[in-house]
């Protein structure tokens, strides 16, 4: 399935990446996202990346729900004026046929308060299963996009317990070895969901946390004076999963919830500034945009 | 006209949010068809019937009878004068010059009159392609949306990205273009069932073409199938049986959609024990789809039999191939969804809402006006001010404010936010809370967005009156006035939910003392201007919207609106209270024929009189009878029904006024035309200037008649 995605966009002029190394909420936060959808210059893209979302995470117990689990991230910038046909043919490519399902477009807006970026478009629901995220980027960073992306999302696990007819993710066929046995889902991954959730529900230690939070807000700062956008970048994306994990120990209150969530944003917004090297590439709240929580 | 023909404009857009159909804005397609028809008639093209189509992924309207070209006019236009055209030698200046060369013609060639340069010619019809090129951009950069993207390098601005254009007249595709697109003679049909255009012969052929390309773009028909094919496939499934609620959702699905068809799927038992409302709202906010019957006996709604089906609604047509796969399909989700909803739900209730209220202080409501527990607090004072006046339980509704904003900060909330507003009663049933206070904390949700009924029960509507009012208060105390594409808070919808509970649920309340009250409750912080009078004007400003969707029923069974000029004028006469409001304005939908027109321009007359007059001369004289027959005879009649219309206005009788001021129509006329008014006798002067006045003080305790307008627009018969 995945080959096949690749394959598909691959065709279609998009440069295979593989994932980034540093732990993300989401796809969004690697560089050849984040960054590459400021400027005006094309660009096309796709690549796996593992995702990190330590609130969600349930000791393995949930079928539904991961601290860890794969996106396949997809940019086309500009958006090409077919750019919804060009999706549905890729679920075509992985044998979802449109006249055998319910594919829909439901209106679901994207706003991430941590990276100062928002996004209009939609989750994309085959026979109720949302199974991808489409989304017009219009912000970055604080900085409204110059030349607008088209960013595609599928959600891999949803994507294949659909294809899979499975209800439990630890049931899914990770490898069919053809002699009757097969590697699952759980068999790979059931262990590390116990162990990460107990690490971050119960053995974090929020002090060395919120040290290490302030350390590498101020590391951030520090690259950015000697010019370094994208080692800057790195930084954000390693405070944002600090706060990530402080955020499921419940560590912070409402109120310092929203300074760091803040605190990070303010950081991006002068990444965004230094790789654009635009000085007034500003932070300015998106219109009328509610606060929703971070990812 | 010979060359007047059907007009079709189509806009093919990426799929658009569903909500278009809220009650408080018309939906866009509606906006789209006003706004153009509008530009059209600015430039003087007649407009015949007009139809309105949409679908997720079109707006169209077709409109009948429009010409191919503006008529031919005849236009003039004043130059200088001659003096400053000729030199003392009659020699051209260089204005003289200019204005000619700005006509396109020779100096000599223009005419002189009254002094003056004159030049008339015949200006050419522009083309109905060339105004449409020109308006349509402007119309659809003015159409109001929640939020507007860019999706190109260039700087247009929509809901979703714009994919094609067609513009039709009769046969020819005219040439326009919009956002980057230009128009052809096709459209697109269903993007399954017939992905890839379909061509267009004429505009009359708009819907057939899409019909037969698989697109339904009537909504309202669309809407109605669906509610046939829901109504069915319930039979089918349960047997006979009431299924109106279910038929009328799926009707809503369906507008989401462009060629609709459902099938019955199958609730897991054990989603059963979860309250009906929950289940209900789960399936249409997450899979769009709708139980057969609440799945639970639910004593507040209703005894329906727990059924354990439910429809989808799906844009695509199912057939033997696709059932069982889509039918799993949704089986499968709504299986996991509604197991993650007895979790949280099942959580919840090992706690009271109490026990949550201190919670609501961390959460953020604005920043002037401080936490949910903030507001919470406010509603009680305001609860309880509008309890004593509308004959509320005032501990109920003290005690139901405490507690109403508790489900917020459920996990069952948290974790669904599309459930606000519809758990808390649940969770208060449970701990056998006062059955009134229940009523009130659930009813305060109410006008909900998808489910537009009035709150029932006085101590629920006075909740829900405090919390609008709040809202509305307190935002715009805040400065943060909505403007066209930002209404963070919704106020549009809060205002309109204001007036609604006030009219509908007969909630008489003086509205200035109410909102001072509001204003007064308000922390200092948030007083950044003055919330009560902006509050205030900003309803007067919904109020037109809400009377252009309201009809009244006349004695004679005919549904009217209501023009404009009605509501003005009955604003004109400062009624205290909306409830008031309405009340004039029910009595004026009776108001009409011969008789309005000679009322309206005997006030009109009046109010001119005193305007110039003002009041100084007549307010010294003490009223007599007066020397001439119609005088005496106006002086009579007004005599004989000033008391009565005292006494109805204290009883609110707008429709007795109404009568007894219909009876001044004669003496009126009479006085008119036999009496001067402004007599040379000073003492006959000031008694008739005083009687006028008295008469139009009669005239004003229902509205300020002088501001009625055209009599022939006051009411406007509702299409049947």
């Amino acid at each position: 399935m995945v080959n096949a995605l690749e394959n598909y966009w691959a065709e279609r002029g998009c440069a295979v990446l593989e994932p980034y190394d540093l732990p993300m909420g989401a796809g969004t936060f690697h560089p050849a996202t984040f960054l590459r959808s400021l400027g005006p210059d094309p660009w096309r893209c796709v690549y796996v990346q593992g995702c990190r979302r330590p609130s969600d995470g349930r000791y393995g117990d949930n079928p539904i729900r991961l601290q860890h689990y794969y996106q396949m991230q997809v940019i086309l910038k500009p958006p090409p004026d077919d750019i919804q046909n060009l999706y549905i043919e890729s679920l075509r490519a992985i044998g979802i046929e449109p006249l055998h399902h319910d594919i829909r477009f439901a209106e679901d807006n994207w706003e991430s308060p941590t990276l100062g970026a928002w996004g209009l478009g939609w989750e994309v629901r085959v026979d109720g299963t949302e199974v991808s995220q489409f989304t017009y980027f219009q912000q970055i960073g604080g900085a409204p996009c110059e030349l607008v992306s088209g960013e595609i999302t599928y959600g891999l696990e949803r994507l294949a317990m659909f294809l899979q007819g499975c209800d439990s993710v630890y049931d899914l066929v990770w490898d069919d070895r053809g002699d009757g046995g097969a590697m699952r889902y759980g068999d790979v991954f059931r262990r590390n969901e116990r162990e990460q959730s107990a690490y971050n529900f119960d053995h974090e230690d929020t002090p060395t946390l919120l040290r290490r939070y302030d350390e590498t807000e101020n590391e951030g700062y520090a690259l950015l004076k000697k010019g370094l956008a994208l080692p800057a970048h790195d930084h954000v994306i390693l405070a944002s999963h600090l706060f990530n994990l402080l955020d499921a120990r419940h560590a912070l209150s409402v109120t310092e919830r929203q300074r760091y969530v803040l605190r990070i944003r303010k950081l991006a917004s002068a990444v965004v500034r230094e790789y654009l090297g635009d000085e007034d590439a500003g932070d300015d709240k998106p219109p009328g945009a509610p606060d929703k929580k971070a990812d | 006209m010979a060359d007047a023909d059907t007009l079709l404009v189509e806009i093919g857009v990426e799929d658009l949010p569903p909500g278009e159909s809220a009650p408080e804005t018309p939906p866009l397609a509606d906006r789209l068809a006003d706004g153009l028809a509008e530009a059209l008639k600015e430039r003087e093209f007649e407009c015949g019937e007009r139809r309105v189509y949409w679908t997720p992924r079109r707006l169209a309207v077709r409109i009948k009878n429009v010409p191919a070209k503006q008529p031919e006019r005849r236009v003039e236009r004043k130059g200088p004068k001659v003096e400053a055209a000729f030199d003392a030698d009659g020699k051209p200046t260089a204005t003289g010059l200019g204005f000619a060369k700005s006509c396109g013609v020779p100096l000599d060639e223009i005419e002189r009159e009254d002094g003056r340069l004159v030049h008339r010619q015949n200006r050419r019809g522009r083309t109905l392609a060339e105004c449409l090129d020109e308006s349509l951009p402007e119309v659809v950069k003015r159409l109001w949306v929640p939020r507007r993207m860019r999706w190109t390098t260039e700087d247009f601005e929509f809901l979703r990205p714009l994919r094609w254009l067609c513009v039709m007249h009769g046969k020819e595709a005219l040439d326009v273009a919009l956002f980057g697109c230009r128009s052809e003679a096709r459209s697109y049909g269903h993007r399954y069932h017939h992905p890839g255009a379909v061509a267009l012969a004429h505009a009359d052929q708009y819907e057939g073409v899409l019909e037969g390309a698989r697109v339904r773009a009537d909504a309202a028909g669309r809407a109605a199938a669906m509610a046939d094919a829901c109504a069915k496939l319930c039979e089918e499934r349960a047997g006979k049986g009431d299924y109106s609620a279910c038929a009328a959702a799926c009707a809503a699905e369906a507008l989401e959609t462009e060629w609709p068809d459902g099938l019955c799927a199958e609730l897991p038992a054990e989603s059963l024990t979860i309250p009906g409302a929950i289940v209900r709202q789960v399936l249409r906010k997450d899979y769009g789809a709708v139980p057969v019957r609440d799945p639970v006996q639910d004593s507040a709604d209703g005894d329906a039999a727990p059924r354990p089906e439910f429809i989808v609604v799906t844009d695509i047509r199912i057939d033997d191939k696709n059932r069982e796969t889509i039918r799993r399909g949704y089986e499968r989700v709504v299986r996991a969804g509604l197991a993650d909803v007895r979790f949280f739900y099942k959580r919840d209730l090992q706690r009271t809402l109490e026990s949550r209220r201190p919670e609501l202080k961390e959460m953020i409501f604005n920043k002037y006006l401080g936490t949910l527990y903030d507001k919470t607090e406010r509603l009680r004072k305001m609860g309880a001010y509008l309890a004593d006046r509308c004959g509320a339980d005032k501990d109920a509704v003290v005690r139901a404010a405490e507690l109403c904003k508790c489900e917020l900060v459920t996990e069952l909330v948290r974790e669904r936010p599309a459930l606000e507003g519809f758990v808390g009663r649940y969770y208060a049933r449970r701990e056998k809370l006062d059955a009134v206070v229940t009523e009130a904390l659930d009813g305060h949700w109410a006008p909900r967005p998808a489910d537009t009924r009035m709150p029932a029960g006085a101590e629920a509507k006075v909740l829900a009156l405090a919390d609008r009012l709040d809202t509305l208060v307190g935002i715009l105390s805040t400065g943060q006035t909505p403007t066209g594409n930002r209404d963070p808070y919704g106020l549009r919808r809060v205002a309109i939910a204001v007036i609604r509970i006030a009219i509908e649920g007969e909630l008489a309340f003086d509205l200035n003392e109410a909102l001072e009250k509001m204003y007064g409750c308000l922390p200092a912080e948030a007083k950044k201007a003055d919330g009560a009078e902006t509050a205030r004007e900003y309803l007067f400003k919904r109020l037109p919207d809400y009377y252009d969707r309201q009809t009244f029923v006349g004695d004679d069974g005919v549904a009217r609106r209501l023009g404009r000029g009605a509501l003005a004028a009955v604003l004109a006469a400062n009624p205290p209270t909306l409830l008031d409001v309405h009340k004039r304005m029910t009595a004026l939908s009776g108001f009409g024929g011969d008789a309005a027109e000679n009322l309206i321009n005997a006030n009109k007359r009046i109010a001119n009189i005193l305007r110039k007059q003002g009041a100084g001369e007549a307010s010294a004289a003490r009223l007599v009878a007066g020397s001439e027959d119609a005088e005496r005879a106006l002086h009579g009649h007004w005599k004989e029904t000033a008391g009565r219309i005292k006494e109805a206005a204290e009883r609110g009788d707008y429709e007795s006024i109404l009568t007894h001021l219909a009876g001044f129509a004669a003496p009126l006329e009479k006085f008119f035309d036999e009496v001067l008014v402004m007599s040379e006798d000073r003492t006959e002067r000031a008694n008739r200037l005083k009687l006028l006045g008295e008469v139009r003080s009669l005239f004003l305790s229902l509205a300020d008649f002088s501001k009625l307008g055209d009599a022939s627009r006051l009411r406007i018969d509702e299409k049947t």
